[in-house]
């Protein structure tokens, strides 16, 4: 059995394809989402800790962020990671559990939980940053 | 990008100003190491103090009391936050815009938010300082000062506070308007407050900050 991983993998409509950093090696570490190169995006998979992938295509935009937590006076936990698809107006979130946060939570590192969102409203009722579009280039749009 | 370091500050003087830029400490805001704990109690809890010393406050026989003083515990001393909560306690807390500071050094993907948990798995609000499982009865209130100071002095019986228990979006602290662009202080004020009837407990909910990278 293979060591868990999880990281991005990004294929251009170009053929190109782009590994993400493993956030098993280094949790707090450059993902490499925000240097994609400025091109279009045909998919976005995130590789689960078994070595599966989850995969989005057909979308107009993508994105991807982890989601971290530090309780004051601790150090800072990788606590989810996301991936999003965002087309007509929605966004279809998927929420990867990263680490497991007690012995009688039941959601396991590896589960996956989805919602569907309206745009803007994606991440708690708020927008998110660092889209990139199946067009090519990134979109900081303000969708409020 | 990698993940931003976050650096947490509290106010140790009476004068609300604003943190200067960046990671490390000025002459007025002091960072919370790990392992420092935040601290509400009675006044005979001063400045200075040995480690662990509280002091009691009385359950109001109706309404609620806010507790007297706050500091942070380090390990060896507890040291005053003169400027948090509202001009209920009984130090200089108010329309207060600087008791606590948190540095971000690089972007965030959304907008960061505090928010207050039974322990550090962050999944229960169970305990009787957090409501008891109902958020809006939480003892811990909060507004978040990074854009402006509260309007009232009392900025809890003026209702600009959130009841902080959990991560709904009346319970949490939304600490910007945005995602961060960059190296960025935000800011916050914190109040405990014992309702009637509260009856004795013992509770360490865990103060906790949710922000995302990529």
């Amino acid at each position: 059995m293979s060591l868990a991983r999880i990281h991005f993998v990004v294929h251009f409509a170009d053929g190109e394809t782009v590994v993400g950093a493993d956030l098993c090696v280094c949790p707090t570490g450059n993902t490499g989402w925000r240097g994609l190169p400025d091109k279009s995006i045909a998919k976005l998979s995130l590789v689960n800790p078994h070595g599966d992938l989850l995969t989005l295509q057909g979308y107009e935009e993508y994105n991807f962020m982890v989601e971290s937590l530090q309780a004051l006076g601790q150090v800072s936990y990788m606590s989810d990671v996301y991936v999003m698809g965002a087309r007509d107006g929605k966004v279809v979130v998927y929420r990867m559990r990263a680490s497991r946060k007690s012995l009688s939570d039941p959601v396991q590192v590896g589960d996956i939980m989805v919602k569907v969102a309206d745009r803007g409203k994606e991440y708690l009722g708020a927008e998110t940053t660092g889209w990139k579009s199946a067009s090519g280039g990134m979109e900081e749009r303000n969708w409020a | 990008m990698p993940q931003p370091n976050v650096y947490w500050f509290y106010n140790q003087g009476t004068s609300d100003v604003a943190k200067t830029a960046g990671p490390a400490e000025d002459s007025n805001f002091k960072l919370i190491a790990p392992a420092d704990a935040l601290v509400f109690t009675g006044q005979a809890a001063t400045d200075g103090d040995p480690t662990n010393t509280r002091d009691n406050i009385l359950i109001p026989d109706s309404g609620s009391v806010e507790f007297d003083k706050t500091f942070i515990d380090n390990g060896t001393t507890i040291e005053q936050v003169p400027l948090a909560g509202t001009n209920q306690g009984k130090q200089s807390g108010g329309a207060t815009r600087y008791p606590f500071c948190l540095h971000f050094d690089g972007p965030t993907s959304t907008i960061p938010y505090l928010e207050f948990w039974d322990d550090s798995n962050h999944t229960t609000i169970a305990s009787k300082v957090l409501g008891s499982g109902t958020p809006a009865n939480s003892f811990i209130k909060g507004i978040a000062t990074t854009s402006a100071a509260p309007v009232n002095a009392d900025w809890v019986a003026n209702n600009e506070h959130k009841n902080l228990a959990g991560d709904g979006a009346n319970n949490r602290l939304e600490l910007s308007n945005a995602a961060l662009s960059g190296p960025t202080e935000l800011y916050f004020n914190l109040a405990g407050r014992l309702p009637a009837g509260a009856g004795n407990f013992n509770a360490n909910p865990v103060l906790a900050l949710r922000f995302t990278w990529s």
